[in-house]
Protein backbone atom coordinates (compact mmCIF):
# COMPACT_ATOMS: atom_id res chain seq x y z
CA UNK A 1 0.00 0.00 0.00
CA UNK A 2 1.94 3.72 -1.09
CA UNK A 3 2.30 5.81 1.38
CA UNK A 4 0.16 9.37 1.28
CA UNK A 5 1.52 12.47 0.55
CA UNK A 6 1.14 14.51 3.59
CA UNK A 7 1.04 17.78 1.36
CA UNK A 8 -2.11 16.20 -0.31
CA UNK A 9 -5.59 16.72 0.06
CA UNK A 10 -8.55 14.60 0.69
CA UNK A 11 -11.70 15.15 0.39
CA UNK A 12 -14.47 12.87 2.44
CA UNK A 13 -16.87 15.63 3.41
CA UNK A 14 -19.89 13.78 1.35
CA UNK A 15 -19.00 10.38 2.46
CA UNK A 16 -21.74 8.63 4.05
CA UNK A 17 -20.07 6.23 6.33
CA UNK A 18 -21.84 3.65 8.39
CA UNK A 19 -19.82 2.50 11.57
CA UNK A 20 -20.67 -0.60 13.84
CA UNK A 21 -18.87 -1.22 16.89
CA UNK A 22 -20.45 -2.50 20.35
CA UNK A 23 -17.64 -1.39 22.67
CA UNK A 24 -17.40 1.82 23.10
CA UNK A 25 -13.62 2.52 23.40
CA UNK A 26 -13.34 1.53 20.46
CA UNK A 27 -15.71 2.95 18.65
CA UNK A 28 -14.66 6.29 20.54
CA UNK A 29 -11.62 6.06 19.05
CA UNK A 30 -12.47 5.25 15.39
CA UNK A 31 -14.80 8.35 15.93
CA UNK A 32 -12.35 10.70 16.90
CA UNK A 33 -10.17 9.58 13.57
CA UNK A 34 -13.42 9.65 11.02
CA UNK A 35 -13.63 13.21 12.53
CA UNK A 36 -10.52 14.79 12.45
CA UNK A 37 -10.12 13.19 8.95
CA UNK A 38 -13.14 15.38 7.53
CA UNK A 39 -16.05 13.11 7.32
CA UNK A 40 -18.84 14.96 8.11
CA UNK A 41 -21.89 12.04 8.02
CA UNK A 42 -21.63 8.87 9.97
CA UNK A 43 -24.14 6.36 11.53
CA UNK A 44 -22.75 5.03 14.73
CA UNK A 45 -24.56 2.06 15.23
CA UNK A 46 -24.10 -0.79 18.10
CA UNK A 47 -26.34 -3.48 16.57
CA UNK A 48 -26.84 -5.35 13.39
CA UNK A 49 -30.32 -4.51 13.40
CA UNK A 50 -29.74 -1.08 13.62
CA UNK A 51 -26.97 -0.78 11.28
CA UNK A 52 -29.20 -3.03 8.91
CA UNK A 53 -31.84 -0.15 9.28
CA UNK A 54 -29.35 2.37 8.17
CA UNK A 55 -27.98 0.40 5.41
CA UNK A 56 -31.13 0.20 3.93
CA UNK A 57 -32.49 4.01 4.21
CA UNK A 58 -29.44 5.56 3.41
CA UNK A 59 -27.04 6.15 0.86
CA UNK A 60 -23.56 4.49 2.32
CA UNK A 61 -20.34 4.81 0.67
CA UNK A 62 -18.22 3.30 2.96
CA UNK A 63 -18.75 0.62 6.04
CA UNK A 64 -16.61 0.26 8.66
CA UNK A 65 -16.80 -2.76 10.98
CA UNK A 66 -15.41 -4.26 14.14
CA UNK A 67 -14.46 -8.14 13.71
CA UNK A 68 -15.13 -8.90 17.25
CA UNK A 69 -18.61 -7.65 18.54
CA UNK A 70 -20.07 -8.42 21.37
CA UNK A 71 -23.79 -9.11 20.79
CA UNK A 72 -23.87 -9.50 17.02
CA UNK A 73 -21.67 -10.82 14.24
CA UNK A 74 -19.77 -8.99 12.43
CA UNK A 75 -19.46 -11.58 9.28
CA UNK A 76 -23.22 -12.05 8.74
CA UNK A 77 -23.59 -8.34 8.85
CA UNK A 78 -21.49 -8.26 6.18
CA UNK A 79 -23.00 -11.17 4.64
CA UNK A 80 -26.31 -10.02 4.85
CA UNK A 81 -25.26 -5.94 3.18
CA UNK A 82 -23.71 -7.89 0.38
CA UNK A 83 -27.02 -10.30 -0.37
CA UNK A 84 -29.54 -7.53 0.67
CA UNK A 85 -29.28 -6.19 -3.35
CA UNK A 86 -29.96 -2.58 -1.74
CA UNK A 87 -28.39 -0.25 -4.42
CA UNK A 88 -25.98 1.01 -3.84
CA UNK A 89 -25.17 0.23 -0.70
CA UNK A 90 -24.91 -3.45 -0.95
CA UNK A 91 -21.44 -3.05 -3.16
CA UNK A 92 -20.05 -0.15 -0.46
CA UNK A 93 -16.80 -0.66 0.51
CA UNK A 94 -16.37 -2.67 3.76
CA UNK A 95 -13.11 -2.58 6.02
CA UNK A 96 -13.21 -4.85 9.26
CA UNK A 97 -11.68 -3.37 12.23
CA UNK A 98 -9.57 -6.13 14.25
CA UNK A 99 -7.70 -7.42 16.88
CA UNK A 100 -7.32 -11.19 17.38
CA UNK A 101 -9.40 -12.92 14.82
CA UNK A 102 -10.36 -16.41 16.38
CA UNK A 103 -8.70 -19.41 14.23
CA UNK A 104 -11.64 -21.11 13.43
CA UNK A 105 -12.98 -17.44 12.25
CA UNK A 106 -10.02 -16.64 10.04
CA UNK A 107 -11.52 -18.24 7.09
CA UNK A 108 -15.08 -16.99 7.99
CA UNK A 109 -13.34 -13.21 8.23
CA UNK A 110 -12.06 -13.74 4.20
CA UNK A 111 -15.22 -15.03 2.82
CA UNK A 112 -17.43 -13.06 4.36
CA UNK A 113 -17.17 -10.73 1.46
CA UNK A 114 -15.17 -7.65 3.34
CA UNK A 115 -12.79 -5.25 1.23
CA UNK A 116 -10.07 -5.06 3.64
CA UNK A 117 -9.05 -5.82 7.52
CA UNK A 118 -7.12 -3.37 9.34
CA UNK A 119 -5.30 -4.74 12.24
CA UNK A 120 -5.74 -2.97 15.46
CA UNK A 121 -4.14 -0.65 17.63
CA UNK A 122 -5.25 1.27 14.60
CA UNK A 123 -3.49 4.82 13.96
CA UNK A 124 -5.27 7.54 12.27
CA UNK A 125 -3.07 6.89 9.09
CA UNK A 126 -3.57 3.05 8.60
CA UNK A 127 -6.88 4.34 8.81
CA UNK A 128 -6.76 7.08 6.23
CA UNK A 129 -4.33 5.11 3.83
CA UNK A 130 -7.33 2.06 3.62
CA UNK A 131 -9.72 4.54 3.18
CA UNK A 132 -7.95 5.87 -0.16
CA UNK A 133 -7.00 2.21 -1.13
CA UNK A 134 -10.44 1.10 -1.32
CA UNK A 135 -11.44 4.97 -3.12
CA UNK A 136 -9.50 3.27 -5.80
CA UNK A 137 -10.46 0.20 -5.67
CA UNK A 138 -11.64 -1.74 -8.97
CA UNK A 139 -12.02 -4.76 -7.99
CA UNK A 140 -14.95 -6.76 -9.44
CA UNK A 141 -17.90 -8.37 -7.38
CA UNK A 142 -18.83 -12.20 -7.52
CA UNK A 143 -21.97 -12.98 -7.05
CA UNK A 144 -22.20 -16.86 -6.54
CA UNK A 145 -24.45 -19.72 -4.27
CA UNK A 146 -21.74 -19.72 -1.87
CA UNK A 147 -19.84 -15.77 -2.13
CA UNK A 148 -21.03 -12.66 -2.45
CA UNK A 149 -18.25 -9.92 -2.49
CA UNK A 150 -15.31 -8.59 -4.30
CA UNK A 151 -12.91 -10.75 -5.85
CA UNK A 152 -10.92 -12.56 -3.93
CA UNK A 153 -8.37 -13.57 -6.45
CA UNK A 154 -5.96 -10.87 -4.53
CA UNK A 155 -2.62 -11.55 -3.68
CA UNK A 156 -1.56 -12.24 0.57
CA UNK A 157 1.98 -10.01 0.40
CA UNK A 158 1.90 -10.46 4.30
CA UNK A 159 1.89 -7.71 6.49
CA UNK A 160 2.35 -4.18 5.04
CA UNK A 161 6.04 -2.82 4.35
CA UNK A 162 7.90 -2.20 7.89
CA UNK A 163 5.44 -3.98 9.65
CA UNK A 164 5.64 -7.37 11.44
CA UNK A 165 3.71 -10.26 11.44
CA UNK A 166 2.17 -10.59 14.87
CA UNK A 167 1.64 -14.42 14.62
CA UNK A 168 4.52 -16.57 14.10
CA UNK A 169 2.87 -18.41 11.36
CA UNK A 170 2.24 -15.24 9.27
CA UNK A 171 3.94 -14.89 5.78
CA UNK A 172 6.88 -13.52 6.01
CA UNK A 173 6.97 -13.56 10.06
CA UNK A 174 10.81 -13.83 10.87
CA UNK A 175 9.61 -15.09 14.10
CA UNK A 176 12.26 -16.68 16.61
CA UNK A 177 12.71 -20.74 17.21
CA UNK A 178 10.55 -22.15 20.01
CA UNK A 179 11.49 -22.33 23.02
CA UNK A 180 10.48 -23.99 26.02
CA UNK A 181 9.35 -21.99 28.67
CA UNK A 182 7.31 -23.32 31.47
CA UNK A 183 4.62 -21.10 33.31
CA UNK A 184 5.54 -20.98 36.26
CA UNK A 185 9.61 -20.47 35.48
CA UNK A 186 8.93 -17.76 33.29
CA UNK A 187 6.08 -16.28 36.16
CA UNK A 188 8.83 -16.11 38.67
CA UNK A 189 11.50 -13.85 36.12
CA UNK A 190 8.73 -11.62 35.29
CA UNK A 191 8.07 -11.43 38.87
CA UNK A 192 11.69 -10.33 39.48
CA UNK A 193 11.89 -7.85 36.91
CA UNK A 194 8.55 -6.67 38.15
CA UNK A 195 10.40 -5.63 42.02
CA UNK A 196 14.08 -5.04 40.48
CA UNK B 1 -21.08 -25.94 -8.64
CA UNK B 2 -23.20 -22.93 -8.96
CA UNK B 3 -23.11 -20.33 -11.54
CA UNK B 4 -20.93 -17.08 -10.62
CA UNK B 5 -21.68 -13.72 -11.70
CA UNK B 6 -19.17 -11.31 -12.21
CA UNK B 7 -20.26 -7.24 -11.71
CA UNK B 8 -18.35 -3.98 -11.75
CA UNK B 9 -20.04 -1.59 -9.76
CA UNK B 10 -19.23 1.66 -9.86
CA UNK B 11 -17.47 2.62 -6.43
CA UNK B 12 -19.07 5.85 -5.13
CA UNK B 13 -16.68 6.26 -2.15
CA UNK B 14 -14.07 7.00 -4.92
CA UNK B 15 -16.83 9.39 -6.81
CA UNK B 16 -17.72 10.88 -3.27
CA UNK B 17 -14.34 11.78 -2.84
CA UNK B 18 -12.80 13.07 -6.02
CA UNK B 19 -14.23 16.53 -5.35
CA UNK B 20 -11.72 19.41 -4.84
CA UNK B 21 -11.25 20.61 -1.08
CA UNK B 22 -11.55 18.71 2.06
CA UNK B 23 -8.18 18.66 4.22
CA UNK B 24 -4.11 18.78 3.49
CA UNK B 25 -3.27 15.07 4.58
CA UNK B 26 -0.63 16.39 7.36
CA UNK B 27 -3.36 18.36 8.96
CA UNK B 28 -6.10 15.54 8.95
CA UNK B 29 -3.49 13.36 10.80
CA UNK B 30 -2.21 16.42 13.05
CA UNK B 31 -6.28 16.76 13.63
CA UNK B 32 -6.49 13.43 14.50
CA UNK B 33 -3.96 13.30 16.97
CA UNK B 34 -5.30 15.86 19.06
CA UNK B 35 -8.65 13.90 19.05
CA UNK B 36 -7.34 10.86 20.39
CA UNK B 37 -4.82 12.94 22.84
CA UNK B 38 -8.62 14.35 24.08
CA UNK B 39 -9.74 10.72 25.05
CA UNK B 40 -6.73 9.12 26.26
CA UNK B 41 -7.10 9.51 29.77
CA UNK B 42 -11.18 8.02 29.80
CA UNK B 43 -9.69 4.81 27.46
CA UNK B 44 -6.67 4.44 29.75
CA UNK B 45 -9.04 4.89 32.49
CA UNK B 46 -11.78 1.84 30.84
CA UNK B 47 -8.65 -0.08 29.95
CA UNK B 48 -7.35 -0.78 33.40
CA UNK B 49 -10.75 -1.67 34.29
CA UNK B 50 -11.15 -3.99 31.78
CA UNK B 51 -7.20 -5.77 33.10
CA UNK B 52 -8.87 -5.51 36.91
CA UNK B 53 -11.72 -7.04 35.49
CA UNK B 54 -9.59 -10.19 33.68
CA UNK B 55 -7.79 -10.83 36.69
CA UNK B 56 -11.16 -11.11 38.50
CA UNK B 57 -12.14 -13.50 36.21
CA UNK B 58 -9.41 -15.63 36.07
CA UNK B 59 -9.28 -15.83 40.07
CA UNK B 60 -12.99 -16.80 39.49
CA UNK B 61 -12.62 -19.39 36.74
CA UNK B 62 -9.67 -21.25 38.75
CA UNK B 63 -7.98 -24.28 36.95
CA UNK B 64 -11.14 -25.18 34.55
CA UNK B 65 -13.17 -21.90 33.82
CA UNK B 66 -16.41 -22.39 32.02
CA UNK B 67 -16.49 -21.53 28.06
CA UNK B 68 -18.34 -18.15 29.16
CA UNK B 69 -15.79 -17.12 31.51
CA UNK B 70 -13.17 -18.30 28.73
CA UNK B 71 -14.62 -16.14 25.95
CA UNK B 72 -14.85 -13.30 28.61
CA UNK B 73 -10.85 -13.47 28.91
CA UNK B 74 -10.38 -13.71 25.37
CA UNK B 75 -12.59 -10.56 24.66
CA UNK B 76 -11.41 -8.63 27.45
CA UNK B 77 -7.91 -9.01 26.20
CA UNK B 78 -9.17 -8.30 22.62
CA UNK B 79 -9.95 -5.13 24.08
CA UNK B 80 -6.98 -3.85 25.46
CA UNK B 81 -5.10 -4.89 22.09
CA UNK B 82 -7.35 -1.88 20.16
CA UNK B 83 -6.89 0.70 23.11
CA UNK B 84 -3.51 0.08 24.65
CA UNK B 85 -1.75 0.81 21.18
CA UNK B 86 -3.14 3.56 20.40
CA UNK B 87 -2.01 5.53 23.71
CA UNK B 88 1.54 4.16 22.55
CA UNK B 89 1.82 1.43 25.23
CA UNK B 90 2.63 -1.03 22.33
CA UNK B 91 4.40 -4.10 24.45
CA UNK B 92 1.50 -4.22 26.43
CA UNK B 93 -1.28 -4.54 23.09
CA UNK B 94 1.53 -7.02 22.30
CA UNK B 95 0.69 -9.10 25.49
CA UNK B 96 -2.98 -9.09 25.03
CA UNK B 97 -2.28 -10.41 21.29
CA UNK B 98 -0.46 -12.94 23.32
CA UNK B 99 -3.10 -13.60 25.64
CA UNK B 100 -5.85 -13.99 22.95
CA UNK B 101 -3.76 -16.08 20.77
CA UNK B 102 -3.34 -18.39 23.93
CA UNK B 103 -6.53 -18.39 25.29
CA UNK B 104 -8.08 -19.07 21.78
CA UNK B 105 -5.75 -22.44 21.43
CA UNK B 106 -6.76 -23.41 25.10
CA UNK B 107 -10.81 -23.30 24.08
CA UNK B 108 -10.49 -25.05 20.97
CA UNK B 109 -8.79 -27.56 22.65
CA UNK B 110 -10.98 -27.27 25.68
CA UNK B 111 -8.01 -27.08 28.06
CA UNK B 112 -6.59 -24.54 30.55
CA UNK B 113 -3.57 -23.39 32.06
CA UNK B 114 -4.51 -21.10 34.45
CA UNK B 115 -0.34 -20.14 35.37
CA UNK B 116 0.23 -19.32 31.47
CA UNK B 117 -3.17 -16.76 31.91
CA UNK B 118 -1.90 -15.33 35.33
CA UNK B 119 1.60 -14.90 33.92
CA UNK B 120 0.23 -12.86 31.30
CA UNK B 121 -2.05 -10.68 33.65
CA UNK B 122 0.94 -10.48 35.35
CA UNK B 123 3.06 -8.69 32.26
CA UNK B 124 -0.25 -6.45 32.12
CA UNK B 125 0.93 -4.86 35.31
CA UNK B 126 4.32 -4.55 34.07
CA UNK B 127 3.68 -3.13 30.53
CA UNK B 128 1.19 -0.59 31.78
CA UNK B 129 3.91 1.94 32.15
CA UNK B 130 6.31 2.56 29.18
CA UNK B 131 9.22 1.76 28.68
CA UNK B 132 12.34 2.46 26.96
CA UNK B 133 12.38 0.97 23.48
CA UNK B 134 12.95 -2.72 23.67
CA UNK B 135 13.00 -2.79 27.61
CA UNK B 136 10.70 -5.64 27.68
CA UNK B 137 11.18 -7.62 24.53
CA UNK B 138 12.65 -11.10 26.92
CA UNK B 139 8.88 -10.23 28.61
CA UNK B 140 7.06 -10.54 25.64
CA UNK B 141 9.26 -13.25 24.21
CA UNK B 142 8.42 -15.24 26.85
CA UNK B 143 5.14 -14.56 26.75
CA UNK B 144 4.80 -15.56 22.54
CA UNK B 145 7.12 -18.80 23.59
CA UNK B 146 4.44 -19.78 26.58
CA UNK B 147 1.71 -19.64 23.88
CA UNK B 148 3.50 -21.69 21.23
CA UNK B 149 3.40 -24.32 23.80
CA UNK B 150 0.13 -24.00 24.54
CA UNK B 151 -0.58 -27.86 23.83
CA UNK B 152 2.11 -29.07 25.83
CA UNK B 153 0.95 -26.74 28.84
CA UNK B 154 -2.91 -27.19 28.69
CA UNK B 155 -4.08 -29.95 31.22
Amino acid sequence: MPALDPKTWINLERVQLLLLDDHPEGAGILTQIISAIGVRHFFKCSTMSEAQQIAIEQEIHLVMVNANLKQSNAFEFIEWLRRAEIQPTSYAPTIMVTGHTQRSRVERARDCGTNLIIAKPVSPISVLERIVWVSKEKRAYVQSDGYVGPDRRFRNTGAPPGVAGRRYDDPDASGPEVTQVSPAGFGASLAQKAAG
Amino acid sequence: MGKATIVNPPNLLGDVTAAPGGIRIADALTKAAANLEAIRAPSLEAMDGYIAELEALCAEGGARPSEAIARQIYDLSNDVIGVAGVFSLNDLSAAAFSLCELVDRFRSMGRWNQAAVLVHLSSFRLLRHPGAEGEHADVLDGLNALTRQASSIAT
